[in-house]
């Protein structure tokens, strides 16, 4: 494609047949290169008018990158009116009117064209930028040295080479990732597949699976198009760590993989990607600080089919995750009988839920002066038929990644709601939340609600404790979820208070102090020195023991 | 000798200032560079390569060097010192990258220098940037926020710095 880029700059002889039309403006009034003019010439006019006419985009830049000519496709790509004499506009900006470019392609665009300028002057050789516009359109961009600090643009967007790719010949686009310009799934499948049957004996071959650590807080809090931009850039980070030999893909979301047709380095390689990936980046106005972790598995040596690879090295990157990410991890087969078990606690706990397996059971507080009776804590609890009692802090974990956790949330704040409104005193009831288990807070806002609208509690009597609290932002939705519901009366207790707080900004502070004279914490005391906790059966006579009298019900 | 930075800087991107620190692991990933003589070469090329970088992309700023690590600040338009970053970020020869701030500015502070330097190798002085880099629990550093650092560079980079190479 590049070639017919470079013939057709140079106006031919058909041009001078074309209607004498000017494109106008400033053009000819910058020290172009000169179109070629010698015996037969071309006036500046019919010149003008034969680039005018190209069958592609072409813009001349400044070193400012300002544009000091563009010609009628680039005007209609770029969704800008013809020339006008008085205007040289920004680069920058007049990318932002081709449609389907993202902002991380148009950054990718101004550094390219900066690069280029630069190299270009150096004399070293040129080449091209491709892009995908959209699904569809292919964008291939050069820039040509014109001299006199001048440069020139080429952009071909696919518009005009639509009917020589219809006949099949670039299958570029359904294997490349939009959004990085890596291979995609798709294509990381054919070539693992191409590589594991045609492998003799001797051939080593390494997958490293790579994820991105805490990018969802990214996402979410400074938007998609951060998002996107971080991803753009974890992908050249990656592109720089990796030979041509190498095929790095993105899979999907945050998780990457890159192949190693040798199997050579493996474990350097992750490394080093584990180190690259630690440093901060500058992202859209903002620094931002990730990790990785990466899994890797080995063929033949660990796995005999792509599947099976596939499968070993996302197994061995759990094993990273679990580590608490930042690190990876080579496959060993021990990890494969972790990864059985686990399955089966997920298929069971599914079940559970699904058969009304789990109940609630409540942890009295007791006022360490008093020594009476200041509340519950509600806890869910598992009794599985042939495994037993199965502790939350195994099951919590497996319904947060078969993502559950929202529905057990919503299932105890509504069940420990109606039962404490039966109970014969007016005693609150807490319920653990961590922060991380929260992806909706919109949602948990409806969901308390709802529970104390069905229940009849006031809500002064429900307290959610959310753990996890360092994961809080100040900006996060989530946060400003907990603050609508300390105005409608919840108390919000935060069980690790006093850290993080470098991090927080003053209306968390506000909140905090309020809650945090209302929080168990200083005053009461729970687990070992209470009681153990009790099945709602058997509140009535737990109850019974602090409260000998019988106390109004207040609901 | 002072290069002053004469293109005026168009476009409709803001002035930001970008400041990190971070460990000098040069001795350890460049081959021959545990020797004065090795160190002072790798330190020439870092400078030089900088300087026609930034030179080419209106970044000023300016660097500090000491025997355990780099301090340094960054000033240009948003975008272009986000790429700059990313090109120095990755490289080897440091580690333990700490941004320290990345924020709009109204002026440069080292409008002069594509890259003001200033090189600490005397044992004897307090090192500004040690308790930074070595001291994980970040204990009595006094190098703590971006501000610090800035201030600290204004007071070390001197015009009398002349590193430039031509």
């Amino acid at each position: 494609m590049m070639t017919c880029l470079q013939e057709a700059v140079v106006p031919k002889s058909s041009a001078a047949c074309a209607p004498d039309r000017v494109a106008g403006g400033p053009a000819m009034s910058h020290p172009m290169r000169p179109i070629p003019r010698r015996r037969a010439g071309l006036s500046a006019a019919v010149a003008n008018a034969a680039l005018a006419q190209l069958p592609l985009a072409v813009a001349v830049i400044a070193a400012d990158l300002r544009l000091l000519y563009w010609n009628e496709p680039a005007a209609n790509l770029f969704g800008v009116p013809s020339l006008m004499a008085a205007d040289t506009p920004l680069l920058a900006g007049t990318l932002a009117g081709i449609a389907n470019l993202t902002q991380p392609q148009r950054e990718r665009i101004i550094a390219f064209v900066t690069d280029q300028i630069a190299t270009l002057d150096r004399g070293e050789p040129d080449c091209c930028l491709r892009m995908l516009l959209g699904r569809e359109r292919r964008f291939v961009l050069k820039v040509r040295g014109l001299g006199c600090g001048r440069w020139m643009l080429l952009i071909d967007d696919g518009a005009m080479t639509a009917v020589s790719s219809q006949n099949g010949a670039a299958p570029g686009d359904a294997w490349l990732d939009a959004l990085t310009g890596l291979s995609n799934r798709r294509r990381v499948n054919e070539v693992l597949r191409n590589l594991t049957t045609n492998a003799t004996p001797e051939n080593h071959v390494a997958m490293l699976i790579i994820d991105l650590d805490r990018f969802k807080p990214i996402n979410d809090t400074l938007g998609h198009s951060v998002g996107d931009a971080m991803l753009y850039l974890a992908a050249q980070r990656l592109r720089r760590e990796t030979r041509d030999e190498d095929l790095l893909g993105r899979l999907g979301g945050d998780e990457f993989v890159i192949l190693l047709p040798d199997g050579g380095h493996a474990e350097a390689l992750a490394a080093r990607v584990v180190d690259v990936m630690s440093r901060p980046f500058l992202v859209e106005g903002h620094i931002a600080t990730i990790g990785a972790s990466v899994g890797i598995a080995r063929f033949p040596d660990h796995a005999m089919s792509a599947d099976r690879l596939l499968r070993h090295a996302d197994t061995a990157l759990y094993s990273a995750k679990r580590a608490g990410g930042g690190t990876w991890r080579m496959f060993e087969p021990t990890m494969a009988a972790a990864t059985h078990t686990r399955r089966a606690l997920e298929m069971d706990l599914r079940k559970a839920l699904t058969l009304g397996e789990l109940s609630l059971v409540y942890q009295p507080r007791l006022t360490i002066r008093t020594q009476s009776l200041s509340g519950f804590e509600a806890l869910p609890h598992w009794n599985h038929p042939t495994r037993g009692i199965v502790s939350a802090s195994e099951f919590i974990p497996v319904a947060e990644t078969i993502g559950c956790i929202a529905a057990m949330n919503e299932w105890v704040l509504k069940t420990a709601c109606m039962d404490v409104a039966g109970w014969p005193v007016p005693l609150p009831v807490a319920v653990r939340v961590s922060a991380r288990q929260i992806e909706d807070g919109e949602r948990l806002f409806r969901a308390i609600q709802a529970a104390l609208r069905e229940s009849g509690l006031a809500a002064v009597r429900l307290e959610l404790e959310i753990t996890d609290r360092s994961l809080l932002s100040q900006d996060e939705p989530l946060m400003r979820t907990l603050r609508r519901l300390h105005e409608v009366g919840v108390r919000i207790a935060m069980d690790d208070f006093g850290t993080g707080m470098s991090t927080t900004a003053q209306g968390v502070h506000t909140l905090e102090q309020a809650t945090l004279a209302e929080t168990s914490l200083c005053t009461d005391i729970q687990g070992d020195v209470g009681s153990a906790p009790v099945p709602a059966s058997d509140i009535d006579s737990l109850i019974g023991r602090y409260f000998p009298k019988p106390v109004a019900v207040k609901r | 000798m002072k290069i002053r930075i004469l293109k005026r800087i168009t476009g409709a991107t803001s002035l930001y200032r970008m400041i990190y620190c971070s460990r000098n692991v040069i001795a350890e990933v460049v081959p021959g560079a545990s020797t004065a003589y090795g160190m002072e070469r790798e330190i020439q090329a870092i400078l030089e390569s900088a300087r026609r970088c930034n030179i080419a992309d209106h970044v000023t700023g300016a660097l500090l060097c000491t025997p355990p690590g780099f301090a340094q600040v960054l000033e240009g338009p948003r975008e272009v010192l986000e790429r700059t970053f990313e090109r120095i970020d990755g490289d080897r020869r440091h580690a333990d990258v700490m941004a320290l701030s990345f924020t709009p500015t109204g002026r440069r502070s080292f409008p002069d220098w594509p890259m003001g330097f200033h090189r600490q190798t005397s044992a004897e002085e307090a090192d500004p940037l040690a308790h930074l880099l070595t001291d994980s629990t970040f204990a009595g550093r006094r190098v703590t926020t971006g501000r610090d650092v800035l201030r600290l560079l204004e007071s070390v980079v001197r015009p009398a710095d002349d590193w430039i190479v031509t």
